[in-house]
């Protein structure tokens, strides 16, 4: 998983190593798929998540935080599709992004699998978890 | 918290090439890009407080699938009005914050190739941005919390 541009054309040479400049996509090279999808999960997520956090621990006071305040929330089903989709889409973008600074630490081909691995397992558990809950909780 | 300021405004000053690293966000042992080529200039403070947003988000959405068994989840509940988890609140809202307005710094970057050479305004401007709105928020997390205290 990279955030970086590929090159279209590899041609004889091998494939030149991204470095997240954005200049290059002018020069010949495309967008990796994760590129765009950290760039789409960004801008909906420059909306989702203050509106969270906000709406989470500011508007409300923390002391009254419990089983009650998302009975509440969860009556109106828009707050359940954004909570949910809060929780995919920043798990996708979290993911990529930890993978990407991650992975440049080590060194290895098996290190890197393994760093990709161990994210997305714990993020894919926690966030089907989380889904499942907030899409199947009983409000009665 | 002062360590954010102290080292962004490091930033400011420093004007070298930023070094990003490969897929990533973070500009730590990454190679140099290439001569003439400057995309959006990366933050070290970007990374670590998107980190900290993802612990929070990981945390938050763990406890989440315990809500079902519903005494449980209200004494977790209650553990949140205490100073120290408080403490804690100011520190997810203050990287969501910093996160945030630096990714919008990025994303314009990216969007409009000129604004970056206006990316030394557009850090004082993620500061100013992440400072204006965390301090109001850190008053109203903390303030129930004295209130109750000094009642």
């Amino acid at each position: 998983m990279t955030t970086a541009e590929v090159p279209v054309d590899a041609g004889a040479e091998p494939p030149t190593p991204p470095t997240g400049n954005d200049d290059v996509a002018a020069a010949g090279t495309a967008r990796s798929w994760s590129w765009h999808i950290m760039q789409l999960s960004s801008w909906i997520l420059l909306v989702l998540l203050p509106l969270h956090v906000l709406g989470t621990w500011v508007f409300h006071d923390p002391g009254h935080f419990g089983v009650a305040f998302y009975v509440d929330r969860w009556h109106d089903g828009a707050w359940r599709l954004l909570d949910g989709l809060l929780v995919v889409l920043a798990f996708v973008h979290g993911g990529i992004g930890l993978n990407g600074v991650l992975t440049g630490r080590v060194r290895g081909s098996a290190a890197s699998a393994a760093i990709t691995i161990a994210i997305a397992v714990v993020l894919a558990v926690v966030g089907l978890l989380a889904v499942s809950t907030i899409g199947g909780f009983d409000l009665s | 918290m002062d360590d954010l300021g102290t080292d962004t405004d490091r930033d400011l000053v420093d004007t070298s090439p930023p070094t990003p690293v490969e897929g990533g966000d973070d500009v730590v042992g990454a190679p140099e890009p290439e001569e003439g080529v400057e995309g959006p200039s990366r933050s070290r403070w970007g990374a670590i407080s998107g980190a900290v947003v993802l612990l929070y988000l990981v945390v938050w959405a763990a406890g989440l699938s315990h809500i079902a068994s519903r005494a449980t989840f209200n004494r977790w509940g209650d553990a949140m009005g205490s100073l120290a988890a408080r403490l804690v609140i100011c520190g997810v809202v203050l990287a969501t914050l910093f996160h945030t307005f630096d990714g919008l710094r990025r994303l314009l970057a990216d969007a409009v190739p000129r604004t970056r050479a206006r990316d030394v305004q557009l850090r004082a401007w993620v500061l100013f941005g992440t400072w204006a709105v965390a301090l109001p928020c850190f008053a109203v997390i903390v303030w129930p919390w004295v209130a109750e205290t000094t009642r």
